[in-house]
């Protein structure tokens, strides 16, 4: 009885989410408001995949406090962690989770672990050239023709035919891209995708999101994966598991390629944090910050996980 | 000398050169004198810099005692240590641990810095706590406890078959002055009934990850087989919540094929079970879902569990998994009569160690086979040991592990099979485990005395096997070499042969030479030998304006103009390099039939004038004629004629497209030097020739080309140098792939490249920053050796054309 009940109240929660369609932020976030004494440079290194988006909180962020500068850098998320350890950087935003020998290496140099915040959640989508028929792809598949080590059991796949397609693509040969391995898009693909697998040799690492969806555009048998963020019109991001990357699939979980992208920072225990760092974090978590993840196209939290991350900001 | 001369102008000092001259000449000959040292002092610096960052990849492990903690019991299963090394613990099946606060000292100048113990006489001096307990349970009997120290588990098991599992979590806590303690709590989780009461549980596996838990047991039953059950737990919360683990239920594992289970072991990502029979064969089941079971709970997913309420616990029915039988295999059929001694996972699960009674010691491994699907084979092996192994850990940090026999201790490395550290005790260690960081490793006594021991192993995956050897790594079918130096989480095993990444370079290097040497080489000899001067002096510098396009620019066009271009033309332009070189000597050919007063009306070095035409429309057909071509020879569509025909890839990213655009950056570099070797040749030489009645054809072909030809070998290769290094085309035109074929049509990553690609990303003094350390090494090894070859070779054919050129 209980049960059913909850699964009722599940699939009101679907229907009022389904209703409010992805892109409309949660009306319970709470508005960004101004405070006094912000000023001084912020250097954010780090991800690819949040660099849009930190160049659009940067820049609405300097519109409330005119005295900030910021400067951004984003070359990958595996970029961040040595930059916030020699002090290169105040923020890093990171497409992962930071691993242990990177919080090692923090600790070893500050004596406390580094703190980070989820900003925004992200559907990492599996894109296909917007010509090609294909309708949709399994985890399984997507590690045939990604791996080397097969992890999740299928058989290798070298052209169109092995995942589906028939008549005129099925002898096109795949063409695979991905990040390289300073991605954090890279490492979660890999954990999910691949089961924590070996990639392939000849998935073709390019250095940046923007790179991978140009490269698959402009290629006909062109396979890859990036940020949600980064699709234009001539790529198509297909269903996996047979549910397409969308908010609403990525929070439930249906969609397997959700993640939750981050920004780390360096937050001495029992201290104060930095005034700017700390509003910048704070921005970012509001309502204004939220509306920025939308335009870059990726998904905003709810307003719950973005106060849990507030009350983190003292 | 001009003011001297109206005192003397016919004495001697006339030819006296003046103070100010001689002291500038004196100055420039020994600034000269010691730029040049300076230089050749600056590139030794900078190779003993790159040697000096490279050199620890080479050594090995080096462990130190730190001190000794008596805990004074002698009752103990188990003991761990904090990721901080401050506060060990010892564990018996009483339900109670100890603890000893050991208080490390972090110098005064800079808190940053190891922090080291205050040892007296060989003892770790306790800091204000001094040894405490916790006690987590009492009144209930265990008979076995096991540590699993990653996600810190302590497991205790009894001989009714229940299962209780308590989580030891250390936490820094900083007080006011920023001075650190820690602090420990234990989580202790009420039992868990595994199988029918009075089952005795024999052997047990917890896995526990963010978002599941699987508790594995083979227990004794009343009848001759044991069973196994499993119990499932699946994370009600999502990824920002920490625990929220909810029961989900038990699976039954009963297989025909597993005679007598006595062990089992589960995976790293959960999907898949190893069972030990007592006939000494392994079972590899992979679990799967099962439709059968409506039990789906369906609170999962990123963010719920924020807020959402948890409902009461529901009676457990039957997990909505599976099992399938994937493999049976016997790991000892070769060694008769050994017998599996032990049988554990290596860090990320994913590899198990295997140690037999002989004193063997395999690494085996789950990969696909060639037919897909996966099964279990060795794929390592170490020199066995004089006994069995009694005693064996994993770091939690990378592929090594310790195994003790007897008094002695061996600290081995899964991946390259070598053995990092080893020593004798002196006596034989009861337990024996590696800290959290893989920077302490402890051992006890059974009378409770433990040995902390530093571990300083940097490097442990580098060495000469790791950078120039075959690998056989974790899921990979064979050996191989292979590039790949980074993970999405820390069980990744980095892979960092350099072998790819040489072939990579001379393949770009290659086939940029391909394209570029002959353009440039003819390029020279047309230029310096039948153009006329007037236009040849404007071509050169042309030529030369040419190099200065910054490579980025070039690699921009090659990935996002060149490639998609290529990528579809690939006919047309085979077709090209072959008619423009045939219609141009048919042209030749033609033109030299002609009537003489038809020829003279084109001045001597101006034929090129009917000769661009020629070309523009052999051109022209080429590319027209491609497709048409295409239909006919490769069946419509080249992209998938080269794959079925040769069985190596078409990339559309592909040398051709960097052989074409790095060639542009080699061409007036080669070019420049040849042309100017040529145009070098003693006039007389020409002269000769030609008044000997030979043509200009036969004095460049057989004098100006011999005679210059250490001034072209140079140029070639300051053009391979150049290629070699190269770096930008290559990051931005390849797929950067560190693959080991020389296809055309398929990428490649260069040494220079990778090295540019990876640094961000490399902290300081990694494995992975020393790594490219020793790429740059080889590329500076590389293009040294060449350079040296290319020098000798150089003064050799000087010397052999000396006596004409002089």
């Amino acid at each position: 009885m209980k049960k059913s009940m909850r699964t009722m109240a599940l699939a009101l929660g679907l229907t009022v989410m389904i209703t409010t369609q992805a892109g409309d932020i949660d009306v319970k976030l709470p508005a960004y408001k101004k405070v006094s004494g912000v000023s001084g440079t912020l250097n954010s290194v780090g991800s690819d995949t949040l660099n849009n988006m930190m160049a659009l909180w940067a820049e609405s962020f300097q519109s409330v406090y005119p005295n900030v500068k910021i400067q951004i850098e984003g070359k990958g998320s595996s970029t961040a962690p040595p930059a916030l350890i020699e002090g290169a950087s105040q923020i890093g935003p990171m497409s992962r989770p930071m691993k242990s020998t990177e919080i090692d290496a923090f600790e070893k140099k500050f004596g406390y672990k580094p703190s980070s915040v989820g900003v925004a959640i992200d559907a990492l989508a599996v894109f296909v050239h917007k010509d090609n028929p294909i309708k949709g792809l399994s985890l399984k598949q997507i590690d045939s023709a990604f791996s080397s080590t097969y992890k999740l059991g299928g058989k290798p796949a070298k052209n169109w035919a092995d995942l589906g397609l028939s008549g005129a693509w099925s002898n096109r040969a795949l063409s695979l891209y991905g990040r390289n391995s300073a991605s954090g898009t890279y490492g979660v693909f890999k954990d999910i995708a691949l089961s924590k697998g070996d990639y392939a040799s000849n998935v073709k690492e390019q250095p940046g999101s923007s790179a991978v969806v140009q490269g698959i555009g402009s290629d006909l048998g062109g396979l890859g994966y990036s940020g949600y963020g980064y699709k234009t019109s001539s790529v198509r991001a297909v269903p996996v598991n047979g549910y397409e990357p969308s908010a609403d699939n990525a929070l439930t979980g249906k969609y397997p390629l959700g993640r939750v992208l981050y920004v780390y920072y360096n937050h001495k225990p029992g201290t104060k944090l930095d005034s700017t760092t700390r509003e910048f974090l704070k921005f970012t978590l509001s309502k204004l910050g939220q509306e920025v993840v939308v335009k870059d196209g990726y998904f905003p939290l709810n307003a719950g996980a973005a106060n849990r991350f507030r009350s983190k900001l003292k | 000398m001009a003011n001297n001369s109206h005192i003397s102008p016919l004495g001697p000092e006339r030819f006296q050169v003046s103070k100010k001259v001689l002291w500038i000449d004196r100055f420039m000959n020994s600034f000269i004198k010691v730029g040049g040292f300076g230089v050749i002092a600056a590139i030794f610096c900078i190779f003993l810099f790159i040697l000096w960052q490279i050199i620890p990849l080479f050594q090995g492990a080096k462990s130190s005692l730190a001190g000794t903690v008596d805990f004074a019991q002698n009752d103990l299963n188990i003991f761990g240590i904090d990721e901080w090394g401050e506060l060990p613990f010892v564990a018996g099946t009483d339900g109670v641990f100890h603890f000893a606060d050991l208080e490390r000292e972090s110098t005064v100048e800079n808190k940053q810095a190891t922090r080291q113990y205050n040892v007296e006489s060989g003892k770790i001096v306790l800091g204000d706590r001094g040894i405490f307990r916790k006690e987590i349970f009492s009144g209930e009997s265990y008979q076995s406890l096991k540590f699993d120290p990653r996600p810190g588990l302590a497991i205790y098991s009894n001989t009714n078959g229940q299962i209780r599992l308590a989580k030891v979590k250390f936490a820094p806590v900083f007080d006011d002055e920023g001075d650190r303690k820690i602090d420990v709590q234990i989580e202790s989780e009420s039992p868990f009934q595994m199988g029918q009461i009075g089952q005795e549980i024999l052997s047990v596996d917890v896995l526990e990850t963010a978002d599941k838990r699987i508790i594995a047991t083979v227990q004794k039953t009343d009848k001759s087989l044991n069973e196994i059950n499993l119990l499932f737990f699946k994370a009600a919360g999502g990824l920002f919540d920490d625990g929220g683990l909810s029961p989900q239920g038990y699976v039954y594992l009963r297989d025909d094929k597993i005679g007598n289970p006595v062990q089992i072991l589960i995976n790293g990502a959960g999907d898949s079970v190893i069972v030990v029979d007592d006939e000494d064969r392994l079972h590899y089941l992979r679990l799967e879902s099962d439709e059968t079971v409506k039990n789906e709970s369906s609170a999962s997913g990123l963010l719920t569990g924020l807020g959402d309420d948890l409902e009461g616990e529901e009676a457990l029915g039957k997990a909505p998994y599976k099992f399938t039988h994937m493999q049976t295999f016997s790991p000892l059929s070769k060694e008769i009569g050994s017998r599996i001694i032990s049988l554990q996972w290596l860090f990320g699960r994913g590899s198990l160690m295997l140690a037999g009674s002989n004193g063997e010691q395999h690494i085996l491994s789950s990969y696909s086979k060639a037919g897909g699907g996966l099964e279990y084979d060795r794929i390592n092996e170490f020199p066995p040991l004089t006994g069995s192994v009694d005693l064996y850990d994993y770091s939690r940090r990378n592929r090594a592990f310790l195994v003790t026999h007897g008094t002695e201790v061996i600290l081995q490395f899964a991946t390259t099979g070598t053995t990092r550290w080893q020593t004798d005790l002196g006596y034989k260690p009861a337990l024996a485990a590696f800290g959290p960081k893989y920077d302490l490793m402890m051992f006890a006594n059974n009378q409770g005395v433990l040995e902390i021991r530093h571990l300083q192993d940097p490097h442990p995956e580098a060495g000469w096997k790791a950078f120039f050897g075959k690998i056989w790594y974790e899921g990979q079918p064979e050996p191989k070499y292979t590039w790949q130096s980074t993970g999405g989480e820390s069980s990744f095993e980095p892979k960092l042969s350099m072998v790819p990444l040489i072939t990579g370079s001379l393949k770009g290097t290659l086939y940029a030479l391909i394209f570029a040497v002959p353009i440039s080489i003819f390029a020279a000899l047309y230029s310096s030998q039948f153009l006329s001067r007037r236009l040849s002096k404007i071509i050169k510098p042309t030529m030369e304006i040419m190099a200065s396009l910054p490579s980025v620019v070039l690699g921009f066009l090659a990935a996002l103009w060149l490639a998609p271009i290529l990528e579809t033309r690939v006919p047309s332009i085979i077709l090209i390099i072959t008619l423009v070189p045939v219609t141009s000597l048919f042209f030749g050919y033609f033109w030299s039939r002609l009537p003489k007063n038809i020829r003279a009306v084109l001045p001597e070095g101006s034929e090129f004038w009917v000769l661009i035409p020629v070309m523009a429309i052999a051109t022209w057909l080429g590319w027209i004629a491609g497709p048409a071509m295409e239909q006919v020879f490769f069946g419509g569509d080249f992209r998938q004629w080269w794959p079925r025909i040769t069985g190596t890839p078409f990339e559309q990213r592909n040398s051709l497209v960097v052989g074409f655009m790095m060639g542009f950056a080699v061409i007036p570099i080669i070019f420049t030097i040849a042309e100017d070797a040529m145009s070098n040749v003693p006039i007389y030489l020409r002269s000769a020739s030609l008044a000997l009645g030979a043509s200009r054809w036969q004095t460049a072909w057989r004098i100006v080309l011999p005679t210059a030809a250490a001034g072209i070998f140079a140029a070639v290769m300051i053009g391979f140098g150049r290629a070699v290094g190269e770096t930008m085309i290559v990051v931005m035109a390849t797929g950067n792939t560190p693959i080991m074929e020389w296809n055309i049509f398929s990428g490649m990553r260069t040494l220079a490249a990778n090295i540019a690609v990876e640094l961000p990303e490399a902290p300081q003094h990694s494995t992975l920053y020393r790594a490219l350390f020793l790429g740059a090494m080889l590329l500076f090894l590389l293009t040294f050796t060449v350079n040296t070859v290319a020098e000798v070779i150089r003064q050799h054919l000087r010397n052999k054309f000396k006596a004409v050129s002089d």
